[in-house]
């Protein structure tokens, strides 16, 4: 009896040397996965996408001792792949090909990953961009959704932007941007262009420069303000004036591209400028950038006329065939065939939120395009009947490169921070 | 729990034994060593058991060879030591915050050094190697602290609280060096009643292991008479050793997940009083390990909760440590006087609770895929109730081996009246994921027992 106790205690005393281990974490299986393409590169729809889609699985715990299984599938946009299922060679990589479809702009291609058991690793995306024609292609942040300036030349087929303080230049594609850099190509603001295909920038500090070579080389103008470092509002006239006005300061023409600088009429200095234009006759046409200025002088800016409206106008446009349009908060055209002498109701709009309406009109070769910021955009190509080309609550800036393909923006400071670029390019 | 396995090994080596006779009064010194066990601590992570010194003298006084109380003083340095590693813990998983706090690892160090007055119940088995069992309570003061807190304690420092109340169990062997002199042997429990923080729940524990010297030859009248004794014959009042396996469960209110079974031990003796008829009523003390463990998804590592923020793959057992004294009626089966049927009430204090064992996590991203292995320990004691009351019903048989050798084998269920968990501190289902079950224990127990042969006892 006394040696099966003694064993029942040695059994005890066995359990009794049991201890509880310490609280611990160990990473057991670590892989990284991904695609070695850049993601979220843009071709045109159908297009293959670079030379090949390769895919890399790595193992962070110990080299790579089995393959791991790869299944392409495409998620989004119709398009097809050359390999669906693949095993990851000794370094981790394989391989497929992926054409776009047309189904969508934005497309996916998948690689689900297992284990050679069969067991779910994880899913990779691949995101590419198929720019398609005669939609709208929305791309969701993208470096240029804080373009400020946009200046096409359809003589030389050439198209520059500001964006970010920085100039760019159009590349082959459309959608391509490609960034032009030089002594003074820094901290810009707007860009413009005259009848003679010369362009301008403007700088953030009031500064102005001119190239002759499509934007190959700068000069500096001279300085419309020279002890002011602030930003300019700037327009060019059809016969290549080109006129600065800023806060509280008189404003000014230039008549040999920017060497110098005459003052406006006083009557319009608290106003500055916001759209201006020549008339047949000789005469100018201004809006200021305020409400409530518009103005027509005869004698090349000394003296102005305010043109009366029964309306609470913001900006002005003139046509080929000097009809005078004025906008009317919230955005209503009115027309006016007799140079302001009477204004007749055109078109109305009713946008969501309230916006500078300056440089609305813009012109194609066929058309006309009007932005209304926080509504979409109109579309017209007489003045006079308009279609309701695009309903975009979120529609800010609407520009229009040299082949017509337009650009248009969205952006807000407020969560979550949306930015949006939305191209179209139409077949006509 | 180790002090299960110890108790258990004492109270089963002790059967060599003879009677001694026993005196009055005594007086004794002891010295040992304890391991710090701190209770209801708030959050994750281990509290490792430190050793530290304890010394102390004890002065008895006996109503007779069986029954009497003690007290004395004590010194003793407690040392507490937290290991918390980076883990996900959800604070109070049950009902409040849904999102998993990630400790870092941080080792913090707590160090008191205590007087102790103990005031204690003893119940002694005469023989040459006594048995003896003490049960009450313990007056402690605080002489010195020093608090190196981990980082995450953001209301450190703070001065502890300088006395505290609380219980003490004992167990442990005594054997005669002379007429006067008797060596001793006892494992001691201790569980502080006060918190000794005051932005924390934090309770005093330990349990000492010492070795004494009890003087007893005071003088010639003190000796306890025969007629003092409880008398031990066989057909009268009469001591079992006991030890087993418990078989836990819970019982949920709803089925909901893979719960099941846990498999501890339990170790005691029991005290039988005969009323005639070959009944008998039951009582005694002895600490068994009960719970429950889980397979099954989970958020929490305690409880099921779907919880499809964090997931883990758990495989857990969740233990949890009473003291358990039974109240039950013995009644012979027919005309038996080997088989029994034994019904009545149990009432049990917890002493620890924990969580441990392993828990899987995947993770799958766009970039990666990591499957992570969590080694669990986590202390569940403010989470759990500090008693727990139930019924039992078993049938027990009594086989006597040779001359009055008696083995006792018994099967015993017993269920549980209340949630183990404590839903008191906590706003209720905070947490949607929480199906919000009531679990209560379920136990099976296999005990095997031996019933002390006081007929060899010399009168």
């Amino acid at each position: 009896m006394k040696r099966a106790v003694f064993w029942i205690s040695i059994i005890f005393i066995v359990f009794s040397c049991d201890r509880f281990p310490d609280p611990d974490v160990k990473l057991l299986r670590n892989f990284s996965f991904g695609f070695m393409n850049n993601q979220g590169d843009r071709f045109f729809a159908g297009e293959w996408v670079g030379d090949s889609i390769v895919f890399r699985a790595i193992n962070n715990s110990t080299p790579m001792k089995d393959s791991i299984r790869v299944l392409f599938e495409v998620i989004k946009g119709g398009g097809e792949i050359t390999v669906s299922s693949s095993y990851t060679n000794k370094e981790g990589f394989t391989y497929t090909g992926w054409k776009l479809g047309s189904d969508a702009f934005k497309q996916v291609l998948r690689a689900n990953t297992y284990d050679l058991e069969g067991n779910y690793l994880n899913s990779s995306d691949l995101i590419a961009y198929g720019f398609r024609t005669d939609q709208w292609d929305t791309l969701p942040n993208p470096f240029e959704y804080n373009i400020t300036g946009m200046a096409a030349d359809t003589v030389n087929k050439i198209t520059l932007i500001i964006c970010g303080g920085r100039l760019y230049r159009q590349g082959e594609r459309y959608y391509i941007w490609n960034e032009v850099t030089g002594p003074f190509l820094s901290s810009l603001r707007t860009i413009f262009i005259d009848r003679n295909q010369d362009f301008y920038v403007c700088s953030w500090n009031g500064d102005l420069f001119k190239s002759t070579d499509h934007g190959e080389s700068w000069k500096v103008c001279t300085k419309p303000y020279s002890q002011l470092n602030f930003y300019l509002n700037v327009s060019v006239t059809s016969d290549n004036y080109i006129w600065v006005s800023t806060h509280n300061l008189p404003t000014k023409y230039s008549k040999d591209s920017g060497q110098s600088w005459t003052e406006l009429g006083s009557e319009i200095s608290s106003h500055g400028i916001g759209d201006i234009f020549r008339l047949k006759d000789g005469s100018l046409v201004l809006h200021g950038a305020d409400c409530c200025s518009l103005f027509r002088s005869f004698d090349e800016g000394l003296t102005w006329t305010q043109i009366e409206t029964i309306h609470h106008t913001y900006n002005v446009f003139v046509d080929d065939k000097d009809e005078i349009f004025i906008i009317v908060h919230p955005l209503t055209i009115y027309k006016s065939t007799d140079y302001g002498a009477s204004f007749k109701y055109i078109y109305a709009t009713s946008p969501e939120w309230g916006s500078s309406y300056d440089h609305i009109f813009k012109k194609t070769d066929n058309f006309y395009y009007i932005k209304a910021p926080g509504w979409g955009i109109l579309k017209s190509t007489d003045l006079v009947h308009f279609e309701e080309y695009w309903i975009n609550f979120n529609l800010r800036e609407l520009y229009i490169d040299h082949n017509g393909v337009l650009l248009a923006t969205y952006w807000t400071w407020q969560p979550p921070y949306e930015r949006k670029v939305y191209y179209r390019k139409n077949s006509e | 729990m180790k002090l299960l396995y110890f108790l258990t090994c004492v109270v089963l080596v002790i059967f060599s034994n003879s009677v001694t006779y026993s005196q009055r009064i005594s007086i004794g010194i002891y010295d040992g060593v304890n391991y710090s066990d701190i209770h209801r601590q708030d959050i994750g992570g281990k509290w490792s058991p430190k050793p530290g010194p304890v010394v102390g003298f004890n002065f008895g006084y006996s109503f007779n060879k069986s029954i009497g109380v003690e007290t004395g003083i004590g010194f003793s340095s407690v040392y507490y030591e937290h290991k918390t590693y980076s883990y996900p813990y959800y604070p109070s998983p049950l009902y409040s915050s849904m999102l998993p706090v990630y400790l870092q690892s941080s080792n913090g160090t707590m160090n008191f050094s205590f007087v102790r007055i103990p005031f204690l119940f003893k119940v002694s088995v005469p023989s040459t190697l006594s048995f003896n069992m003490r049960a009450g309570i313990f007056y402690s003061s605080s002489q010195n602290y020093s608090l190196n807190t981990p980082y995450y304690y953001p209301g450190f420092p703070e001065n502890p609280k300088k006395s505290d109340f609380g219980y003490m169990f004992s167990s442990g062997i005594s054997y005669p060096l002379s007429d006067k002199y008797k060596a001793s042997f006892d494992v001691s429990y201790l569980t502080g009643r006060n918190k000794f923080l005051e932005n924390y729940n934090y309770r005093h524990g330990s349990s000492e292991f010492t070795l004494g010297v009890t003087y007893t030859g005071f003088h010639k009248d003190a000796e306890i008479n025969s007629k003092d004794e409880l008398d031990f014959s066989n057909n009268k009042v009469s001591v079992i050793v006991r030890g087993g396996i418990n078989y836990s469960w819970n019982k949920a209110s709803a089925e909901v997940g893979k719960y099941y079974g846990y498999t501890g031990l339990m170790a005691g003796f029991s005290v039988n009083f005969p009323f005639g008829q070959g009944a008998y009523f039951q009582t005694g003390f002895s600490f068994d390990r009960k719970g429950y463990s889980i397979k099954d998804s989970s958020s929490s590592f305690y409880r099921l909760i779907l919880d499809k923020n964090q997931i883990y793959y758990v495989d857990t057992r969740i233990q949890i440590d009473y003291a358990i004294i039974p109240a039950l009626l013995n009644f012979p089966l027919g005309n038996s006087q080997h088989l029994f049927f034994s019904t009545g009430p149990w009432l049990g204090f917890k002493l620890n609770s924990r969580t441990v064992g392993t828990a899987y996590n995947e993770y799958h991203s766009e970039t990666s895929y990591l499957l992570r292995e969590t080694i669990v320990y986590d202390d569940l004691e403010r989470l759990i109730k500090g008693y727990d009351l139930g019924w039992i019903f078993g049938i027990h048989l009594s086989i006597p081996v040779i001359r009055n050798h008696n083995i006792e084998m018994a099967l015993q269920y017993s269920s549980s009246f209340r949630d183990v968990f404590d839903t008191s501190g906590f706003v209720k289902n905070q947490n949607p994921y929480d199906p919000v079950l009531s679990i209560r224990n379920r136990t099976i127990s296999l005990v095997l027992g031996y019933k002390i042969p006081l007929a060899d006892r010399k009168e």
